[in-house]
């Protein structure tokens, strides 16, 4: 029984719980995309598009331009872009409807080319993987089991095939595709690789691989194999022309990201934070893995003898690649490192999600070379 | 991660998350029934304390008579009024703010129900992240995160995006919030069972303006939060009133008045029952409304 105040401390409590419920979502549905071209890199850092100089670390421009509009491609930016044709492919997701759109910005200027589809038809679902190119066409992956090949210069679509369901409704496709000779092939959160040939967007594989957890990382490739990191604690390495699997290696936890190719080394990240160091038959050729500060979501990146690592509590270390010996260790907290590391003109360059700055560069041995504030 | 989050996580929203899993592995990886059975659990570890409330609701009406004696002696005189009503409740044993502590123990409860539901959705990669924290492992294997990506679409919704279905009318979209209907018509229903009879005119009218606004309300959060928080609300609803029911034994204030009034007694009867069907009117739960409703047996 409740009388009148008590009533209105519960209607106070009411309104209080709205707004704690309102509040649930988070700023961003996942962390910034990096890609390089002729020495420059373009950031899909959420709020912007930047090209920034990797020498200097000097912008060269920003979408939306600085008090413009973005016109029809609105929204956040988190895909990994992709360079081609003169141009930046981006993908813009409706934070609200989770909903997006492809953007062809000028590679030299940034200014806006085209969108994917145009303004008038309804959007793609979430775009969450990285965008792949081969020159002439680019290749996207959906949230909603789409896989499109757009023409870079004129933003038209050449085909869009939708992946067939697997009893999980539509496939959701987060992992970066990639191309092997005339296939692409893409890895899906329902457990699944499959093999689209690149020209038309038919399957190619007479079946799909399937393995126990989600695929949600870039894929690999090394001309022999394809490295696919699952949810089920394992990297599988397949036969890049019929999906059959060759091996597979039991990690610590989830895989997310597919392995740095770095000659006859395999260097895996795990989500318990441990770093291995396989053959190529998948066999660990460390001592010991390497464990990290907090869970490694991104694909190290392999430089001459070095290992680099990014891990979710900010941290980045320097490895010794024949034994994983640590070298040197630098914390960018409260920045999270997400953001699979890119190396260019002689630097390593980090994308913290959070934290005070948008990129941060080092030389090899990990002194700080420049660093762009958010 | 500050220590009072740690525990609360470690303690509450940890196992809730992953009760939800073995749920959705337990209902054939169905997310609306894992959602329903999850409600239901839920209701089960609150039964004692929802019992109390019933209870005391129940000691309440059978003090309505006296409480609007009390009324009309002590009606201009507010404080004197306050006086005697405290005296008649600690008389009876009744503590007239027992009811509020169920109420109050489902706001936490609700808040870590929507976020379990989001984050087993995970429909994001920053999401995932989240939830590879909470899941748990058995012997170093992974066999919850097996269950992953949970699949979230039930019919016309996403459970884990706010419900947005339109229908074109006449060239133009009109939203069809069906949920949140749900949420809306369920939650007036259990509020308007639920209400005690009001003592004078002023409660009565915050009576009628709570059932007015309580639904308003939670159909306002249920059309901007995910579709699997307003299933939620709805079987809490309906469990709510079945759980009343069974403690009132009276199904009859289940249904609307119009259905409910108890039908006159038929013309040729010989003998006509000794007693109404409705109680004498000293012991009928009061209620200053328009009509009145038939009272429970027994």
């Amino acid at each position: 029984m409740l009388k009148r105040t008590d009533r209105h401390i519960l209607a106070g409590l009411g309104i209080l719980l709205g707004l704690l419920l309102a509040g649930c979502g988070g700023p961003s549905s996942s962390w910034p995309g990096i890609q390089v071209g002729d020495s420059t890199l373009y950031v899909a850092d959420i709020d912007r598009v930047l090209a920034v100089e990797a020498a200097s670390g000097q912008e060269r421009w920003r979408f939306p331009p600085q008090n413009g509009a973005a016109g029809p491609c609105q929204g956040v930016f988190h895909a990994t872009p992709a360079v081609a044709d003169g141009v930046v492919v981006v993908a813009a997701e409706n934070p609200g409807t989770g909903e997006s759109r492809l953007c062809g910005l000028d590679r030299d200027a940034g200014a806006l080319r085209w969108t994917y589809p145009p303004a008038d038809q309804p959007p793609l679902g979430p775009v969450f993987a990285g965008l792949v190119t081969d020159g002439g066409r680019v290749f996207v992956g959906t949230g909603d089991g789409f896989v499109l090949a757009i023409h870079p210069a004129t933003g038209q679509a050449l085909w869009r095939t939708r992946l067939p369901e697997a009893g999980r409704g539509a496939p959701r496709i987060w992992a970066t595709p990639v191309l092997s000779d005339t296939l692409l092939l893409v890895g899906t959160m329902d457990h699944r690789v499959l093999a689209l040939d690149a020209a038309t967007g038919t399957l190619a594989w007479p079946a799909p691989f399937q393995a126990r957890g989600a695929i949600a990382g870039a894929l690999a490739l090394d001309g022999e194999a394809l490295y696919v990191g699952a949810f089920d604690d394992h990297l599988y390495a397949l036969d890049p022309a019929t999906g059959r699997e060759r091996w597979r290696f039991k990690a610590g936890h989830w895989v997310w990201d597919g392995p740095a190719v770095a000659g006859d080394r395999l260097i895996v990240g795990d989500m318990s934070g441990q770093v291995f160091a396989l053959d190529r038959e998948g066999r660990p050729v460390w001592p010991r893995p390497f464990q990290a500060n907090g869970p490694v979501r991104a694909r190290p990146l392999v430089v001459a003898d070095r290992v680099y690592v990014a891990d979710e509590a900010g941290w980045l270390h320097l490895l010794n690649l024949a034994d994983g010996a640590k070298l040197k260790s630098v914390n960018l907290a409260p920045g999270r490192l997400l953001t699979p590391l890119v190396a260019v003109a002689d630097r390593v360059v980090v994308v913290p999600t959070g934290g005070p700055f948008r990129l941060v560069a080092y030389h090899s041995d990990l002194r700080e070379a420049w660093k762009l504030a958010r | 991660m500050n220590p009072i989050t740690l525990v609360t996580n470690l303690l509450f929203f940890q196992p809730l998350v992953n009760l939800l899993l073995v749920l959705y592995a337990a209902m054939g990886r169905n997310f609306i029934l894992a959602i329903v059975a999850l409600t239901v659990l839920i209701r089960l570890l609150l039964y004692p304390l929802m019992a109390q409330q019933q209870r005391t609701a129940r000691k309440m009406q059978e003090l309505q008579p006296r409480l609007q004696e009390l009324q009309k002696k002590y009606g201009k005189d507010r404080e004197r009024l306050a006086q005697e009503q405290m005296k008649l409740y600690k008389e009876a044993g009744v503590n007239p703010f027992g009811g509020c502590l169920p109420l109050l123990i489902q706001f936490p409860i609700l808040i870590a129900v929507y976020q379990a539901i989001i984050h087993v959705l995970a429909l994001n990669p920053m999401a995932v992240i989240d939830l590879s924290k909470l899941i748990y492992r058995f012997n170093g294997f992974p066999a919850l995160a097996t269950l992953l990506p949970i699949q979230s679409q039930f019919l016309l919704w996403d459970l884990g995006r706010p419900e947005r279905i339109f229908v074109p009318v006449g060239g133009i979209l009109i939203p069809l919030p069906i949920m949140t209907l749900l949420v809306i018509l369920t939650t007036w229903w259990s509020q308007k069972v639920m209400s005690p009879p009001a003592t004078d005119p002023q409660t009565q009218m915050t009576t009628q303006l709570m059932n007015l606004y309580m639904p308003l309300f939670f159909g306002w959060i249920s059309y901007n939060l995910a579709v699997g928080l307003s299933v939620y609300f709805i079987v809490t609803n309906l469990i709510s009133v079945i759980q009343f029911a069974l403690a009132t034994r009276d199904v009859r204030r289940l249904l609307p008045r119009w259905l409910a009034r108890p039908r006159p007694a038929a013309p040729a009867a010989p003998n006509p029952p000794a007693a109404s069907p409705a109680r004498p009117k000293k012991t009928e739960p009061a209620r200053p409304s328009k009509a009145r409703r038939p009272a429970k047996e027994g």
